[in-house]
């Protein structure tokens, strides 16, 4: 999980230093994780 | 007039705020009511923080219309995430760990803010094409919420770091 945080914070530190597509490509990448994360999660036994 | 030409980067900064707001209370919740959070619920948290980073980029460039659909794309996986945590917690014999403030679930609150960014966004977007070309907020407003989200994203980071 701490991967989507540093993914985050690399997405801030690229905008900082004006690169705006590095930004949006780690947020696209992030989005990608969070929901292979999501499709991977395991539902309980109902 | 000038009220209208500073509307859209007014409202992306109170947005981030609100959002840092919210993420720095669920901070406060894990650390004095001695909650951690589980995996859905740190989910929830990176989709909120997702959506503050996306309308960062608003602030920091320009106003766009990819920015905007970044901010829908994380609040809708935000919104699906806590729909699907409700929708486990439906069964009985499902343990309820974390406990309710203010009378219900931090999935279930968290199911009410993404719904409520999904719809604020959605205005947003639909004023974006409508509104004139907005300008410029003072640098401070731009680097409080730079500041604000640069902390929350190094301390889910500390946190969530395996031992």
């Amino acid at each position: 999980m701490f991967v989507l945080f540093a993914v985050f914070f690399a997405s801030l530190v690229s905008s900082f230093f004006e690169k705006k597509k590095l930004a949006m490509l780690f947020l696209l990448l992030n989005l990608l994780l969070m929901g292979s994360f999501l499709l991977q999660h395991e539902m309980p036994s109902l | 007039m000038k009220k209208a030409f500073y509307f859209q980067p007014l409202s992306n900064a109170f947005f981030i705020y609100v959002l840092c707001a919210i993420l720095g209370a669920s901070f406060l919740h894990q650390f004095i009511k001695d909650d951690p959070p589980c995996d859905l619920c740190l989910l929830q948290r990176a989709a909120m923080l997702g959506t503050a980073i996306s309308l960062l980029l608003n602030l920091h460039f320009e106003i766009r219309v990819e920015h905007y659909a970044l901010a829908l794309a994380y609040s809708l996986l935000g919104f699906f995430s806590s729909l699907y945590h409700i929708a486990i917690h439906m069964n009985p014999d499902v343990e309820i760990y974390t406990m309710p403030v203010m009378g219900q679930y931090l999935y279930v609150w968290s199911f009410w803010i993404f719904l409520s960014s999904l719809t604020s966004l959605a205005i947003l977007l639909f004023l974006s094409g409508v509104m004139p070309k907005s300008g410029k907020l003072r640098k401070e407003w731009k680097w409080t919420a730079f500041a604000l989200t640069s902390l929350l994203a190094i301390g889910l980071f500390i946190t969530t770091f395996p031992d």
